[in-house]
């Protein structure tokens, strides 16, 4: 046989040479495509939800700032209303002082408050005749203006009717200067009027400026939190109740008792970011996104994998064939369970403790919890063994956590917080009904910082 | 068909069982060669919008397991020794002919006892067609270390299939050896 025949000969067999894999592999290439899919609407949802929390700190920070109060649903600094000088409301309310003047409606009265009341009604009646003609014709900005202008100013006391004639003729004169005026003069025009028409009172310096507070501020901060992380099977008591072993493969013997724990407590640690927004002097909510890493620890013997084991998968008989047995006393080792989350939730933060510099507080709240990974071992309480189904595991947690947590004030807009976390998961971590549910659970320390806009 | 669980598992089950034969050839145990099998399905799947109807369909297939494999040589200690194609180790060449009578399976079986290193260039280049210049690029090897290996790899190879045949022979012939 010369050398290239040899090269045609193998090339020839070795095309038609063909091996029937097993049917695992179409099993585990399908699981693969299938969880690249399902990865798809979990990045969808972290970068829109990334892009809201970025747009809503955008949207707060930059056009409505912190230290703006809210008043009638119109936004008006405090200092404005202080200030006559750089303002350009006061402006307009000087030169609206300075024309009145200039046609001498000086209007002196012993009951100026009555008197005001008067003069006020009548400036309104006129400028609404004069401005715009019927009430179904006004712009809701002027109703707005009226409904505002009527808080600064309680309805007239028929007893000054007599006034308000008086008044008449110097409206009348005002009047006319409304008729050419933009309607958005019409309260600065009202209220100056009224303020010329009293010696005692200053309506902008006696109207109710709200007071600073710091509902709605919103803070940003970073959290950290490292504890201890477990499965259990509930939060409270102790009612394990496991049915007889189901030993579908009956050369296996029972062999060692359930154990007390089948897992122990690990580490466990996350950190995250989070927006704040306080709703009142003493509450406030945060909406944050974490990574999550909780673990435990599960005591077994060594891998037995010379029988294959029937278990009862979520839809049906599955078989394992690489498992572990409960540790016995002379034959032990610790293997440790991970698992990865991603998580965003939501918390209610109560004052408690009011104090300046370190108030203490409360906090409850909710999260949805998405697994990222895991590498654990679940423990089959029907056959008492211990094995890899990572599959089994529910990607989805609900979860709540509640902590109370030490504020540190660094200065106006910053501070450290520090306390202990708990959280629970209260969805079933497992996804097959056929075993005693699994509930995530830890417990540990938190830490933060969070900052405001100045 | 990539979102048609229905038309991945026809063309899964469809192709397979040679690709099957591809990955066998290229590692030493049934599981690594399942484990390549299902990396190399994975990736056909998620670019088979890359596909683009021109050439044979199999042929592309086989040219991502091809690929696979050597990935996984190179990633796996057990084979990225021997592809570190060591000098030392070689193997005389022999000069010899064999008939070459024996069945596929068992000439598969026979490139999988070979060396890591020249169980790849054997495959690369009797096999798949590949030119030396070509397997140098993809194990980023001189091609003159490519030849020896091939030549070594080859006389080897047919030093075991001559003996394989010889002992067929006998055994159909009565003969004891």
């Amino acid at each position: 046989m010369q050398e290239n025949e040899f090269e045609k000969r193998v090339r020839k067999l070795m095309d038609d040479f063909q091996v029937s894999p097993s049917a695992s592999v179409w099993e585990q290439v399908q699981a693969r495509i299938m969880q690249r899919r399902r990865k798809w609407p979990l990045v969808l949802f972290l970068l829109l939800s990334m892009l809201g929390t970025g747009y809503l700190i955008y949207h707060q920070f930059h056009e409505n700032p912190p230290g703006i109060v809210q008043a009638k649903g119109k936004t008006t600094r405090p200092e404005d209303l202080k200030s006559k000088d750089d303002r350009q409301g006061s402006q307009e309310q000087n030169a609206v002082k300075e024309n009145n003047l200039q046609q001498n409606i000086v209007i002196k009265t012993e009951k100026p408050t009555a008197n005001r009341s008067a003069h006020e009604s009548a400036v309104s009646q006129n400028v609404h005749q004069q401005n715009v003609g019927t009430e179904e014709a006004r712009s809701p900005e002027v109703k707005e203006e009226d409904h505002l202008l009527e808080n600064h100013f309680p309805t007239s006391n028929p007893a000054t009717s007599e006034q308000q004639s008086v008044d008449s003729n110097s409206i009348n004169q005002q009047k006319t200067d409304s008729v050419s005026a933009p309607k958005t003069d019409t309260v600065s025009r009202r209220i100056a009027a009224a303020d010329s028409n009293s010696e005692h009172t200053t309506p902008i310096q006696n109207a109710k400026v709200p007071e600073k507070n710091s509902a709605g501020k919103w803070s940003i901060g970073i959290t950290a939190f490292a504890g201890k992380s477990n499965t259990i099977e509930q939060l409270f008591g102790n009612s394990k109740t496991y049915p007889s072993a189901n030993y579908v493969n009956d050369t296996l013997a029972p062999g060692t008792t359930h154990p007390d724990k089948p897992f122990t407590a690990s580490g466990s640690y996350e950190a995250g970011i989070f927006v704040q927004r306080k709703i009142s002097e003493k509450n406030s909510i945060t909406l944050a996104i974490n990574y999550l890493h909780f673990s435990n620890e599960a005591e077994v013997s060594n891998s037995n994998s010379s029988f294959i084991l029937a278990v009862a998968g979520p839809a049906g008989v599955e078989y394992v064939n690489n498992y572990y047995m409960p540790a016995a006393p002379e034959d032990k080792m610790r293997v440790k369970n991970k698992y990865d989350f991603l998580s965003v939730g939501a918390q209610f933060h109560q004052l408690i403790i009011n104090s300046k510099k370190t108030p203490l507080y409360g906090s409850a709240g909710l999260s949805a919890l998405r697994l990222l990974s895991a590498n654990t071992l679940i423990y089959d309480n029907k056959t008492n063994t211990y094995y890899h189904k990572d599959e089994w595991l529910s990607k989805w947690q609900g979860s709540f956590n509640a902590a109370v947590t030490l504020h540190i004030n660094l200065n106006h807009n910053n501070y450290l917080f520090v306390g202990p976390q708990m959280s629970y998961g209260f969805t079933n971590l497992l996804n097959n009904k056929n075993y005693v549910p699994q509930h995530l659970f830890n417990y540990g320390v938190q830490v933060g910082w969070a900052i405001g806009k100045k | 068909m990539k979102h048609i669980p229905e038309a991945q598992w026809e063309l899964y089950n469809h192709f397979a069982p040679a690709m099957m034969g591809v990955c066998y050839r290229y590692t030493k145990t049934h599981s690594n060669a399942e484990d390549v099998l299902q990396e190399g399905f994975v990736k056909v799947f998620n670019n088979l919008s890359q596909y683009r109807f021109e050439g044979d369909l199999a042929a592309w297939i086989r040219r991502i397991m091809v690929n696979t494999a050597l990935t996984y040589l190179k990633k796996h200690k057990q084979y990225a020794e021997d592809l570190a194609f060591d000098e030392i180790k070689l193997h005389p060449v022999s000069p010899e002919n064999p008939q070459l009578l024996l069945q596929a399976k068992e000439i598969a079986d026979l490139i999988r006892q070979l060396p890591t290193g020249y169980q790849t260039i054997f495959n690369l280049h009797a096999v798949e067609g590949f030119t030396h210049v070509q397997i140098g690029e993809m194990l980023g090897i001189d091609t003159g270390t490519s030849r020896s290996q091939y030549a070594r790899a080859r006389a080897l190879l047919m030093t075991w299939i001559q003996n394989v045949e010889t002992v067929k022979e006998n055994f159909y012939a009565g003969k004891r050896i």
